[in-house]
């Protein structure tokens, strides 16, 4: 990527991918109130800029009222385009500019500054070719990306571009705001530190500016983020993709007071093996949050108790926890009308026991409301309960079913977000206790101990005999990796793979001396020997590596490695265990009757 | 042509011959130059990582010392190129004319080298570790000619059904290799490192294989007719079914090993280890077996007609339904 960026300093003749965006309705708002204009284009530009960076593109220059980006991946710049829109879209409250946002792929002249060629007139064409918060691209682009990204695209026909001789095949594109899980990898909101922060006044402003800008930013981000998702995570790019603000806002909110907080974080640190350095962290966060507590406590205080005398305020809290409890129950209602109830109970159960429930009764008893309350307490952002639907979806056989359930969920629990900010979590009763929100027992973290694919696969051959079970493919075995290996470099450049499985498994190659001497030192046998290692389900690898190849140079190039290297492997991991692989279900199968029917149909 | 913008301005306006130019030091990385003909021409040292040079014509090319990292060769032809010291680390070769080139010292760490064409050519003390030479041939034509791998690192390598026959591999580490219905007839393999290696199915006749290491290593129908395993180490080795017809093992190290089935006829055994071994249903006919250990074999149903047994040490031998070298059986 340095490389790159570096021949972009000089003028000359790259292929990459043209960003244009637009404002609609800029110059009349411009004449209406001069002012409010300006400050929210300023705004926009300022967001859409800072997402074309967490998308490794660059800003090439402003026209007023948009950006001319660049990329060098033509998926980056789709999935940039495509955060662009959900992000300015999706803000339905403060008011913003609907965008245009045209994408080519074509040759350019490029200097530090300007850029010129007839990429860039296509790509500003088909900007005004998009309808107002869409997307239009043309036919190479969408070629280039069909494949990785899910979209939802309607072909616009060949295009008579002005001042362009041939007609441009263009396809317009919009940004699914719904929980997509197919394209989640690149489309999954990207809450990248420093684009929201535009007043730098706010104690949650300056608490982020310490916590960033300190020297051990990188451990304060884990530690945070081990904390609000009882997870650790070493991995750059799975961290990259969580904003500080974002984490330290849910770890406030399931944290109501700093001694909560500082029992939280230090249950973590000593979990950890630095605890001597993990506990300076965990300091120094608690420091940089104290302000931000005595703020959110003086805001919240009239609020919560507007016409409390000392006497009756325990009946406001009562009130507060009726009322909130109806807004469960609203959203429980407004599930319970789907007729695929039980399916959504069955997530939300395993939601909030960790545990796939495949008893009817059970699954019947529970109280939505309760089940729905319980989940809302363990996921305090959207974006948390985006995080472990996904991360639950992972683990489900029948994908396509569940994607609809789990969209149907995430709608459902749109209200209790949306009023979020005038019933704070931290006066409803269920998060006095931090206790319930912290304990492992409630986090989903561990999810997969209970159905992991290698527990479930081997105890479900050996527990039902008989036909069914011979259509399941067999595992190949990971003691013979000549086949693989064939299969991997047949089609793909030996290298190349060794670089992505190194990435994947250390850290993204930049191609140090160092990180040389390694992948000399290890074939690739090794690397796929580490990876089965590191990557306990094919899911796990499929993400990790999604991930990593848009952390490296020649993302076009490395691409079809990827795909190579999954198609591959995939015969070497287990299945993921559907609804009915779980144990519990099988030992259950075996005995009843009535539960037997409800075999998978890819059993049959 | 000493400028790299010229030579791709000229690729790129259909000029496809640069045969005989000097080109020594250039930096091409990532460069395509697919079908170009650059027989003869000078590319010592030349970058050319990442390359896309699939069909290109490097005969007699010097590509000495060259970073050649990561680029496909595919279907190039690189016959008596010289690619001594040559980095060519995961670079793709499927199908590359090797026939006669100068590999000596060249990386070719996890290189894929499927039915590439090696014949004659010398890879003496290459690194192949990790590559992979499925169906490749490295055959010996002629007497005086050979391919030459003395002292390379062959380890992982992926030689299944690669024809390597009278090839010099003395010396050279195969340890962990796959070797599976691989052609090493005449092969030369004395005191290489076989140990792991998977050799099911392969032939090894009249192969030299004095003092090789092939602990645990598979050879599970393996043809070894008239080899030489003269002081070879097969401790822990799959033997099911071999054929050592005609071989020499004297000395050999064969302690327990399963060679149920295995056709030794006319095996010069003497004063190899066969103690606790396995030799159910063996054919040991004519086996010479002076001074052998056979103590606590197991020879059911197993055929000593006309072998020397004679100062053989048959303490706790299991013999039921063994044929004796009178021919008699045993009950």
């Amino acid at each position: 990527m340095e490389g790159a960026q570096q021949s972009l300093q000089n003028q000359q003749r790259v292929l990459a991918a043209i960003v244009v965006t637009d404002a609609v309705g800029f110059s009349a708002q411009m004449s209406a109130d001069e002012e409010r204009a300006l400050a929210t284009i300023n705004r926009d530009l300022k967001q859409i800029a800072g997402l074309c960076n967490v998308f490794k593109g660059q800003v090439l220059k402003s026209t007023g009222d948009g950006l001319l980006m660049c990329f060098f991946s033509a998926a980056q710049a789709v999935a940039c385009a495509l955060n662009i829109q959900k992000k300015l879209r999706g803000d339905s409250k403060r008011d913003s500019f609907d965008h245009r946002i045209g994408i080519h792929l074509g040759d350019v002249y490029i200097n530090n500054s300007d850029v010129m060629g007839n990429g860039v007139n296509i790509a500003a064409r088909l900007e005004s070719f998009a309808a107002p918060g869409e997307i239009c691209v043309s036919q190479v682009v969408y070629d280039v990306v069909k494949s990785r990204l899910d979209l939802d695209a309607t072909f616009l026909g060949p295009l008579n571009l002005k001042n362009i001789q041939e007609q441009v095949p263009a396809y317009q594109l919009r940004p699914v705001i719904d929980l997509d899980i197919c394209d989640a990898e690149l489309t999954r909101p990207f809450f990248a530190e420093g684009v929201e922060g535009y007043v730098f006044d706010s104690p949650l402003d300056q608490a982020l500016q310490a916590l960033s800008d300190h020297a051990d930013h990188l451990r304060i981000k884990k530690l945070i983020f081990g904390t609000c998702q009882n997870l650790w995570e070493n991995d750059t790019t799975v961290l990259d993709q969580f904003s500080l603000e974002h984490l330290i806002d849910s770890l406030m909110q399931r944290n109501p007071s700093v001694d909560q907080c500082r029992a939280s974080l230090y249950r973590i640190v000593a979990t950890l093996n630095h605890k001597e350095v993990y506990s300076d962290v965990a300091e120094v966060i608690l420091q940089s949050l104290t302000p931000l507590y005595i703020e959110r406590a003086a805001n919240l205080l009239p609020e919560a108790h507007p016409a409390s005398h000392p006497g009756n305020s325990e009946e406001v809290a009562e009130e507060v926890a009726g009322e909130s409890k109806d807004r469960y129950q609203h959203v429980a209602d407004d599930l319970e009308h789907d007729a695929q109830i039980i399916r959504i109970k069955k997530v939300l159960y395993c939601l909030c026991h960790k545990v796939w429930e495949t008893d009817i009764q059970k699954i019947e008893q529970a109280d939505t409301a309760i089940l729905v309350k319980q989940l809302y307490q363990l996921t305090p952002t959207p974006n948390d309960l985006k995080y472990r639907l996904r991360h639950l979806l992972h683990h489900l056989n029948r994908k396509a079913k569940y994607t609809k359930i789990v969209n149907i969920i995430f709608k459902a629990f749109h209200p209790l977000y949306s009023v979020q900010t005038e019933l704070i979590p931290m006066s409803t009763p269920g998060l006095q206790n931090a206790n319930d929100t912290d304990s492992p027992e409630t986090c989903f973290g561990d999810l997969p101990v209970g159905i992991h694919p290698d527990n479930t696969v081997a105890f479900s051959a050996k527990a039902v005999e008989g036909p069914p079970m011979g259509d399941i493919a067999q595992v190949k075995d990971r003691a013979d990796l000549f086949e693989l290996r064939l299969d991997i470099i047949k089609y793909c450049n030996p290298l190349r793979a060794k670089i992505l499985l190194h990435s994947t498994l250390y850290s993204p190659f930049t191609g140090s001396s160092q990180e040389w001497s390694l992948l000399r030192s290890k074939t690739l046998e090794d690397f796929l020997r580490e990876v089965f290692n590191y990557c306990s389900s094919f899911q796990d690898l499929e993400s990790k590596l999604s991930i990593i190849v848009h952390c490296l140079e020649d993302t076009d190039e490395n691409e079809p490695v990827v795909t190579s290297i999954l198609n591959a492997i995939k015969p070497y991991y287990a299945e993921p265990p559907s609804e009915t692989t779980a144990p519990a279900e099988v030992s259950r199968a075996v005995m009843s009757a009535a539960v037997t029917s409800m075999r998978p149909a890819s059993y049959g | 042509m000493d400028n790299v913008e010229e030579l791709m301005a000229s690729y790129n306006n259909g000029h496809k011959d640069f045969s005989g130019l000097c080109l020594a030091g250039l930096q091409l990385p990532k460069a395509d130059l697919i079908g170009a003909n650059f027989s003869k021409a000078d590319l010592e040292r030349t970058d050319l990582m990442f390359s896309y040079l699939s069909r290109v014509n490097l005969q007699q090319a010097n590509l000495s010392h060259a970073n050649l990292s990561g680029v496909n060769l595919n279907q190039a032809n690189l016959i008596y190129s010289n690619l001594s010291d040559a980095n060519l680390h995961g670079a793709s070769l499927q199908g590359a004319d090797l026939r006669g080139a100068d590999l000596t010292l060249a990386d070719l760490f996890d290189v894929n080298l499927a039915d590439a064409d090696l014949r004659n050519a010398d890879l003496s003390g290459a690194n192949l570790t990790g590559a992979c030479l499925r169906g490749a041939n490295l055959r010996q034509e002629l007497r005086s000619e050979q391919t030459i791998l003395r002292g390379a690192h062959l380890r992982q390598v992926d030689m299944r059904g690669a024809n390597l026959k009278g090839a010099d591999l003395a010396c050279v580490d195969l340890s962990g290799a796959n070797l599976s219905e691989a052609f090493l007839k005449d092969a030369d393999l004395r005191n290489a490192n076989l140990s792991g290696a998977n050799l099911k199915g392969a032939s090894l006749a009249d192969a030299q294989l004095e003092g090789a290491n092939l602990r645990y290593a598979n050879l599970t129908r393996t043809r070894a007719q008239r080899s030489n395993l003269a002081g070879c180490d097969f401790t822990g080795a799959n033997l099911k079914g071999v054929n050592f017809t005609d071989t020499r093992l004297c000395g050999a190290q064969l302690f327990q090993i399963v060679m149920v089935d295995a056709r030794l006829l006319r095996a010069d055994l003497s004063r190899a280890n066969l103690s606790g071994a396995d030799l159910t249903q063996a054919d040991l006919t004519n086996a010479y077996l002076g001074r052998t250990n056979l103590g606590e074999a197991n020879l059911t149903g197993a055929i000593l007609f006309k072998a020397e047994l004679s100062s053989a040490n048959l303490a706790d031998a299991k013999f039921a339904g063994t044929t004796m070298p009178d021919g008699k059986v045993i009950d």
